[in-house]
């Protein structure tokens, strides 16, 4: 299964983003929400209080320490927690997600890109993501909407 | 400890952690702030945080921290939880029989608060940022 997601075009520059669903274990509430793609944080998802708070994730919270490190050196204490996560539809598990106090947009890390195959087609400002290996020049088709191989 | 607050404010705070200042002066001195900025900036980020978490983090949360630490002094394998200000706790082979065990108690709705221990040795994780970090920094940096 594959998905292909427009950039954010109000960021300058435009910025890649995809679609997830997070939950929490404990008490199933869900909500869909927009990460950014970042290649550069090491760990899964890094979320805002907003939607740490939505989700009641303290009720899923993890006792580790966890920071993240900002230019390499700048320290931010982060509160880890379980939450379930699919990755519009094209990859769906149970994860470690990250709170952190400052963050103003949701990242999706390698932690998860890892696991996928994505697709960056910049001129086109569209990212598309894969669970399978993408052909040359990104999957036929898939264009701003989710779809099955060979649909 | 006398801070020069945005719009010119003074404000002259007692019992500031001596080791705690230390650290705060070092840390603003690596990365070219003032400690004003540095504690402006620490303001920021705990108005920010959840009030839930906030609430936590000064009750229930430390009280669940305290018995995960007591509970699983020596315990190697397993996942400790604890709940209710750690008046409950269970050890599971998994982290998704501790999860079920949590959820039946929200589903019953006796969960306060809860917290889940990996056991094994506990090690502190560093974790890069990369989109968002020079912004923080520039935040921080702009004051």
């Amino acid at each position: 299964m594959s998905c292909s997601e427009s950039y954010d075009e109000a960021r300058r520059p435009p910025a890649p983003k995809v679609a997830a669903e997070l939950e929490n274990p404990v008490t199933g509430r869900g909500l869909k929400t927009a990460l950014y793609l970042d290649t550069g944080f090491d760990g899964t998802i890094l979320l805002t209080s907003d939607l740490w708070e939505k989700l009641e994730l303290g009720l899923a919270e993890l006792d580790e320490d966890v920071y993240a490190l900002h230019g390499g050196y700048l320290p931010v204490r982060l509160t880890p927690a379980l939450a379930r996560v699919s990755i519009c539809g094209a990859w769906r598990g149970l994860v470690k997600v990250y709170l952190h106090p400052l963050a103003r947009r949701a990242l999706l890390g390698r932690g998860i890109v890892n696991r996928l195959y994505a697709y960056l087609a910049g001129p086109e400002g569209r990212l598309v993501v894969s669970r399978a290996p993408l052909g040359p020049g990104g999957p036929p088709g898939a264009r701003n909407k989710c779809q099955k191989p060979g649909v | 400890m006398l801070i020069e607050m945005a719009m010119a404010k003074k404000v002259f705070l007692r019992g500031i952690d001596e080791k705690l200042y230390a650290e705060v002066k070092a840390r603003a001195a690596i990365l070219g702030i003032t400690v004003s900025e540095a504690v402006n900036r620490a303001l920021e980020a705990w108005l920010r945080t959840p009030a839930s978490e906030v609430v936590e983090i000064g009750g229930g949360k430390r009280r669940l921290r305290k018995a995960a630490e007591r509970l699983a002094g020596g315990r190697e394998e397993g996942v400790l939880v604890v709940a209710n200000d750690g008046e409950l706790h269970a050890l599971f082979d998994t982290v998704e029989e501790a999860l079920e065990w949590l959820r039946g108690l929200y589903s019953r709705g006796e969960l306060r608060n809860s917290l889940i221990r990996p056991l094994g040795r506990k090690e502190v994780r560093y974790l890069e940022v990369g989109g968002g970090g020079d912004e923080l920094l520039g935040e921080l940096r702009r004051g």
